[in-house]
């Protein structure tokens, strides 16, 4: 599975969760954090879970999303399905 | 190993001797399965026990050890912070900032890391307990523990926040804040100074472990649902 199929199957999780209008769309511009259409706090935090755990199945090395890293960055990597997939990517790279 | 999925899972922090023991072995005897950790090895044996040695102001540990949970427990229904360490009484004027950082590491900021990645695991069910054991001394100011007081104060301020950022998750945060017990740890504390600080309590006595139990019973209930961010003080501090 490559990064932003993992990051479709987690939005599918957690979509089960969510009522018809919360729904979130899979499309590599969805808005994730920090603007006027994206997840509220909870949405996000569940996603970045759900992500976390799927990277540690298909890998079996846990990776913190909301690491340092992350915080420092000008842009967000939450910010959108694209920024999330790139931030990914360089941390499995990283490690 | 096969683990029975039914039961609930109860992680404890500090669980090698003291209050930490105590609970380990009365929730193992509740048929909880109890994960607990500690610098050394396991101090008690039961079949719902699992040790697992780790220093808890290393991230890195914690992580591995929540990893262990989430691979061969699949779920985490309670944390019970409960490891701390308190130096001797000592002036603030004195303080090396060795001491300051290594006391805040394993009292507040490793109770920290195990609220997040609890929480983490907590939201697979959407609910979960947890509670950080605190202390009278947040409550009495003593004079010589103003290291020990400001990371149990820091540890009540972070679980009135964190109640309100993961209620909406099933979870719910308290503190435990137990009158001084009897155990091997308290016997090495200044009696008379440990008499002392009791006697600002409504109850002036010792606590008894039957206490704690009876509050962490209490927290745990599914019914306690509604019980959140609230510093409990056993002996009326």
């Amino acid at each position: 599975m490559n990064t932003l199929e993992l990051i479709f199957a987690s939005i599918d999780e957690l979509n089960l969760d969510l009522e018809e209008n919360e729904k979130i769309t899979k499309t590599e511009e969805t808005n994730l954090f920090g603007s006027g259409d994206s997840l509220d706090s909870l949405a996000l935090i569940n996603l970045i879970t759900i992500i976390e755990e799927k990277i540690e199945e298909e890998t079996g090395e846990y990776i913190s999303l909301a690491d340092e890293k992350a915080m420092s960055l000008d842009e967000s990597p939450f910010k959108t399905v694209t920024t999330l997939k790139n931030y990914i990517n360089s941390l499995i790279n990283d490690n | 190993m096969i683990i029975d999925n039914s039961k609930k899972v109860l992680l404890v922090t500090g669980s090698s001797r003291g209050i930490g023991k105590l609970l380990a072995e009365y929730y193992c005897s509740r048929d909880f399965i109890v994960v607990g950790c500690s610098r050394g090895e396991a101090s008690f044996k039961h079949q719902n026990y699992f040790h697992v040695c780790l220093d808890i102001s290393i991230e890195k540990d914690i992580l591995e050890l929540f990893k262990y949970i989430r691979k061969d427990f699949k779920r985490l229904d309670i944390l019970i912070n409960n490891a701390a360490i308190n130096p001797a009484i000592l002036s603030s004027v004195l303080l090396p900032y060795n001491t300051i950082e290594n006391v805040f590491k394993v009292n507040v900021f490793a109770a920290m890391l195990f609220c997040r990645e609890a929480t983490k695991l907590m939201l697979r069910n959407k609910s979960g307990r947890i509670i950080n054991m605190g202390s009278m001394a947040a409550k009495h100011e003593v004079a010589g523990e103003a290291l020990y007081t400001s990371t149990k104060s820091a540890l009540n301020a972070y679980t009135r926040v964190l109640a309100k950022e993961v209620s909406q998750m099933g979870i719910t945060v308290n503190v435990v804040a137990p009158a001084a017990i009897k155990t091997e740890l308290s016997a090495k504390i200044n009696q008379v100074a440990l008499r002392e600080v009791l006697s600002r309590n409504a109850i002036q006595d010792f606590g008894q472990f039957a206490d704690v139990t009876n509050i962490i019973d209490f927290l745990v209930k599914t019914e306690s649902n509604a019980i959140t961010g609230q510093i409990i003080y056993l002996g009326g501090a």
